[in-house]
């Protein structure tokens, strides 16, 4: 059911990341797949260390080597394995098809040039174009995004800017140069819950109007279900689950994503009610795992749980997750084999 | 910015009447006077020159005698070199100090900035461990043992360069030979200092956001260390330089000696050897006036780097 | 809903819920240079501190030199005695000052083309002297008696002759022309009367009855016992040979480098120690005061260490030194004067950062002065980085006070000079390529030093507060 029919824009195939430094090893993403189709929002969910953002700052070789290593895996853009690209085959990808932008818009803009000097050798570097041009194609896109009087204000610096607007600034950096894919990371987490609405909607409307790709990677779940069309859960650095939006709020299958959903406080809870927080704490992953990793904190792990490892696998309906007790329609069923539904 | 400038401004004559007081008073409280050497005098000699030289009168009216000739720029007569003023000397010498701590702060900056970028981007590399190791060095080993050891090596034994002299080429400049070894050992341990300073900066700023946000945007490894990353890692060099060039003042003391070079450096520890009062205030003055003009120099220097800085 | 909802306790920080110092005190240990810096800095600085002992044990003094051993270089070695090859005829020999109990004292001195050799004591505390020739004494010269003679003897020690000169101390005025020269010496000359086959002789002049001498100060008169010749052989004292080997050469006076550069390693040390201390309290104190005033108080405080940091400080320094003498309080006053502004600056802010803290907040509640509040809760938690400063202040003022040595600014204690490394430096550079050892030792003592203590601060930086590696 999630095959995709035409070629995606991004797959990622058995993507594994580690880390190497002087404190042990980290095994950051352990056999990761997923893909995105044209114009699909996709949203990366987990808890903070899960391997989300390191999955997505690999796709554009953003992770410092040493002391990372891809140990294996593929990464294939429109078919085109990222990961064997040359240093100036990567640097037309990057910011010119695939864009990406961060968490943190009061420290991702460089303090120190204008942004129009930002915003113009994006487009100079990977279009065609007179300063001029540049500079005229840059105003355009903060004005896409909503800056006011973006003709006089593209030479400000970016401490005269409050955090929404750089993030929106953030966001015409990342798409002046009509990208085919742009990744999210967590691009509302650090703004206040007004201005991350605007954010969320100046996002969904340039991804309409330009017709892109987008990857929105996020620990709130209320982000991924106002904005994406199928989503990725990671613990551990692996897919646990991926699903449609909203069967996966309907029925999710995890006990991870249960839980994950369960921790969520919601409007209508009544006053009193307690936070259900995951109990325990996620692993520290100074080796692969081979069980699974959520089974220390799962509250239905079995034997088997903590001895082998789930792989990503789809139920009879079709639904990936891995698990080897997955629950569905809030029931918990068992499978009868390891891997039966191959 | 503008206010910040104003308060430092205003700081500058603070700062230079604190330090001719300071030497004046105590180059005339000291026991003894100029002209009572080793040789005993004739009184009415001593008395004579006393009033030639205006030392007859009370402190305080000589005080304010001494600075009534700096606002006029006139530093007086020296004591000890007869038939000369203090400006005159300074004219003389000052020149050739000033050529000699250029080229060595030319030399500390290309040296030490080359070292700390390459050293700041490629960390733990085998160009790293080496520069800081040298550049700790550089740190530890003052002048004044790399300056004789210099003449030594590259003077006495092999010959090189000149072990010590100063042959003019063209007015304070001398042919270039007679620079090398002088302007080597001034400029070590400020470029050891500007390689490290530079290279923690480095460090600093490659691991800011901003630097992944350029990455992100496909530009090359030099662009992006010249046009994201130098900017704000030199931001600690700048601010260095304002010591930097009093530690080159001082450095040039013991540099102008071992060398045998003519520039004010040398002339300052002859004349606080021997007394010489006005000569000695009038080489403080124009040292704290040179170091005081750095010191604004790297505000203004600092505020044009830092656009957070120029427009608060 | 936005927030996290997933808790995450930072499992790190519970694990390692231990104190600001074990956790820099185990940061450091792990860094090898700094501990390797540790190591060089102890040991350089018990070396200094046992100077006197390795003078004694190697048998020279730090501040006599001896003109017929100036300049040698490293490795060079001598007998015990003065009088050396390549010496004049007429150069005392000396009896050093651990020589001076010994039981027995033999010169053994070889003589080729001399016809004439005197042996000459300054008579003060010398009871009995005895000479031989060849190995075994045999007959004494008591000074004391009524009887002084020389004898020589054959190779087998056997008298040879009649004695040559009856001699003693009632009888001066009977002595050759050469004796009582001087007031209270007796000179004992003696001729060869007959060679060995070879044409070599060997006499050997033995004290006995020890404290004989000490050290000859130029001309001072002091006990001494002299021997006038050629070549001192050996020395032997209570059988053993003395031999004294400088194993860093001897500088421009003779005087042992080695045993130099460790009592200038005392000065430097004492000066970058105590220069360092006063800078320490005034800084602390003063940066303390402005940091917990804060508002006005704090502001025209740091303006003033602000016009304080605009001058050129050593300059004054000089001015100070030369002006109101070289005294070593001055010194230290005028060191610890420059760098107390730096040390002030860097607590006025540590403290206001703390005063903000919940624990300063309770002791005021609590109604604590703001004395002990300072004192008490507010100094104690800057030590680190005072402890990381002044780690860094001490190879500064170190350099500072050798900087003013070097160009002739030597301290002087009670009026006599004590000479840091840098008036080593000095002399070194001033000697010359022929004579690099005097160069390039103490510069080098002093280089392994600073570069130990700079790494050692580092390292301190580091551990204390990693986010700062590598600054400055």
């Amino acid at each position: 059911m999630s095959e995709p029919t035409t070629q995606p824009v991004l797959a990622l195939e058995d993507l594994r990341v580690r880390f190497k430094t002087d404190a042990g090893t980290v095994h950051a993403v352990n056999g990761v797949n997923f893909h995105v189709a044209e114009g699909e929002t996709l949203g990366v969910v987990g808890e903070s260390g899960c391997g989300k953002s390191v999955t997505n700052m690999t796709v554009l070789r953003l992770i410092p080597t040493p002391p990372g290593e891809v140990t294996s895996g593929r990464i294939l853009y429109r078919g085109q394995n990222l990961l064997e690209l040359s240093n100036k085959q990567i640097r037309q990808v990057r910011g010119g098809k695939i864009s990406m932008i961060f968490q943190d818009p009061m420290t991702s803009l460089n303090p120190f040039l204008r942004i129009s000097k930002q915003l113009t050798e994006a487009i100079e570097l990977h279009s065609d174009v007179t300063p001029e041009q540049a500079r005229e194609r840059a105003i355009q896109e903060l004005e896409r995004v909503g800056i006011p009087d973006a003709a006089r204000r593209v030479d400000s610096y970016p401490h005269e800017f409050s955090g929404g607007m750089r993030q929106r600034v953030m966001i015409a950096m990342a798409l002046c140069t009509d990208p085919d894919l742009l990744i999210a990371d967590e691009p509302t987490t650090a703004l206040d819950v007004t201005i991350q609405a605007q954010i969320l909607e100046v996002l969904r409307r340039l991804q309409a109007e330009k017709g892109m790709s987008l990857i929105l990677i996020t620990h709130d779940l209320a982000v991924v279900a106002g904005m994406c069309s199928r989503v990725v859960v990671m613990y551990a650095g692996r897919v646990v689950e991926e699903a449609p939006v909203d069967a996966l709020f309907e029925d999710p299958r995890h006990p991870y994503t249960i839980a994950l959903l369960a921790s969520v406080p919601r409007l209508d809870d009544p006053v009193g009610r307690h936070l259900n927080p995951i109990e325990g704490l996620p692993p520290k992953l100074a080796e692969e795992p081979t069980s699974c990793a959520f089974a220390p904190r799962c509250a239905y792990a079995e034997d088997r749980c903590r001895s082998e490892l789930p792989p990503l696998e789809p139920d009879q309906d079709g639904r990936l997750r891995a698990c080897f007790f997955p629950f569905r329609g809030g029931e918990r069923i068992d499978l009868p084999q390891a891997g039966g539904a191959e | 910015m503008g206010r910040y400038l104003f308060k430092r401004l205003a700081q500058v004559p603070v700062v230079l009447f604190v330090l001719i007081t300071l030497s004046f008073f105590m180059v005339r409280l000291a026991p003894g006077n100029p002209f009572s050497g080793e040789k005993k005098m004739d009184p009415l000699v001593q008395e004579a020159l006393n009033e030639k030289y205006g030392l007859d009168a009370s402190m305080p009216v000589q005080f304010v005698r001494y600075l009534g000739g700096l606002v006029t720029l006139d530093l007086g007569p020296s004591y000890k070199q007869k038939g000369l003023t203090v400006n005159e000397i300074i004219a003389e010498k000052a020149p050739v100090s000033a050529v000699l701590g250029l080229s060595a702060m030319i030399v500390a900056l290309a040296i030490g900035l080359t070292a700390g970028i390459v050293s700041g981007i490629r960390q733990n590399s085998n160009f790293d461990y080496g520069s800081m190791a040298v550049a700790m060095v550089g740190l530890s080993v003052p002048t004044f043992v790399v300056g004789p050891l210099l003449a030594l090596v590259f003077g006495l034994k092999f010959g090189w360069f000149p072990v010590a002299g100063y042959e003019r080429m063209l007015g304070p400049i001398p042919y270039p030979q007679y620079l090398v070894l002088p302007t080597i050992a001034l400029a070590l341990p400020f470029a050891a200092r500007i390689a490290r300073l530079t290279r923690a900066g480095m460090l600093d700023v490659i691991n800011q956001d901003y630097i992944r946000t350029a990455w992100a945007k496909g530009l090359r490894e030099r662009v992006i260390v010249l046009r994201h990353a130098l900017r704000g890692a030199l931001l600690p060099v700048v601010s260095f330089l304002g010591p930097a060039v009093a530690q080159i003042l001082t450095g040039s003391l013991v540099v102008e000696q071992i060398f045998q070079i003519p520039g004010i450096g040398y002339e300052f520890v002859k004349s606080a050897l021997n007394r010489d009062y006005t000569l000695v205030l009038g080489t403080v003055i124009l040292f704290g006036v040179l170091l005081v003009l750095f010191n604004l120099l790297v505000d203004v220097l600092y505020g044009f780097l830092d656009p957070r800085i120029r427009y608060s | 809903m936005t927030a996290a909802p997933i808790t995450e306790p930072e499992i790190t920080e519970i694990e390692q819920g231990v104190s600001l110092y074990a956790d820099a005190w185990r940061r450091l240990k792990k860094n090898r240079m700094a501990m390797a810096s540790v190591f060089v800095i102890g040991f350089m600085a018990v070396l200094c501190a046992l100077a006197p002992l390795f003078a004694s044990l190697i048998g020279v003094s730090p501040t006599y030199g001896f003109r017929w051993i100036r300049a040698q270089p490293p490795g060079f070695s001598h007998p015990d005695a003065p009088n050396l090859a390549g010496l004049t005829v007429g150069s005392p020999a000396l009896v050093r000052d651990h020589q001076r109990d010994a039981k027995e004292l033999v010169f053994e001195t070889v003589y080729r083309e001399v016809q004439e050799y005197r042996l000459a004591w300054r008579r003060r505390k010398i009871s009995s002297l005895s000479l031989t020739l060849g190995a075994a004494p045999l007959d004494e010269l008591n000074v004391e008696g009524p009887h002084t003679y020389l004898q020589e003897v054959d190779s087998n020690g056997q008298p040879v002759g009649e004695k040559l000169y009856d001699l003693s101390l009632e009888k001066k005025g009977a002595l050759p022309a050469a004796f009582g020269e001087r007031e209270r010496s007796g000179v004992i000359v003696f001729r060869r009367v007959r060679e060995d086959p070879e044409g070599v002789k060997t006499y050997t002049a033995q004290l006995e009855a020890g404290r004989v001498a000490s050290l000859l100060d130029d001309g001072e008169p002091i006990d001494s016992v002299e021997i006038e010749g050629r070549n001192v052989k050996r020395l032997l004292m209570d059988g053993a040979e003395q031999e004294i080997t400088h194993y860093l050469g001897t500088d421009l006076s003779g005087r042992d480098l080695f045993v130099r550069i460790l009592y200038g390693g005392q000065i430097s040390l004492m000066v970058g120690l105590v220069a360092t201390i006063v800078s320490l309290m005034i800084g602390v104190v003063y940066g303390a005061i402005s940091g917990y005033a804060g508002g006005r108080a704090d502001a025209l405080m740091m303006a003033v260490v602000d016009i304080l940091y605009g001058i050129p400080y050593m300059f004054l320094v000089i001015l100070l030194l030369v002006n109101f003498g070289r005294d070593i309080r001055v010194l230290f006053f005028a060191l610890g004067a420059v760098q107390w502004l730096t040390m002030a600056r860097i607590v006025r802010g540590q403290v206001l950062s703390l005063k903000q803290k919940e624990f300063v907040e309770a002791a005021r509640m609590s109604g604590s002065t703001p004395a002990s509040i300072m004192f008490r809760h507010l100094i104690p938690n800057t030590l680190g980085i005072v402890v990381v400063y002044t780690t860094l202040t001490v190879p500064a003022v170190i350099l500072q006070e050798s900087f003013l040595a070097f160009i002739g600014l030597t301290v002087e204690w009670k009026g006599e000079s004590l000479d840091s490394w840098g008036a080593l430096v000095k002399a070194g550079s001033d000697a010359g390529l022929g004579r690099s050892w005097l160069l390039i030792w103490p510069s080098l003592a002093m280089a392994v030093t600073l570069f130990s203590m700079n790494f050692l601060g580092d390292g301190l930086r580091d551990a204390f507060d990693p986010q700062q590696r590598g600054r400055t």
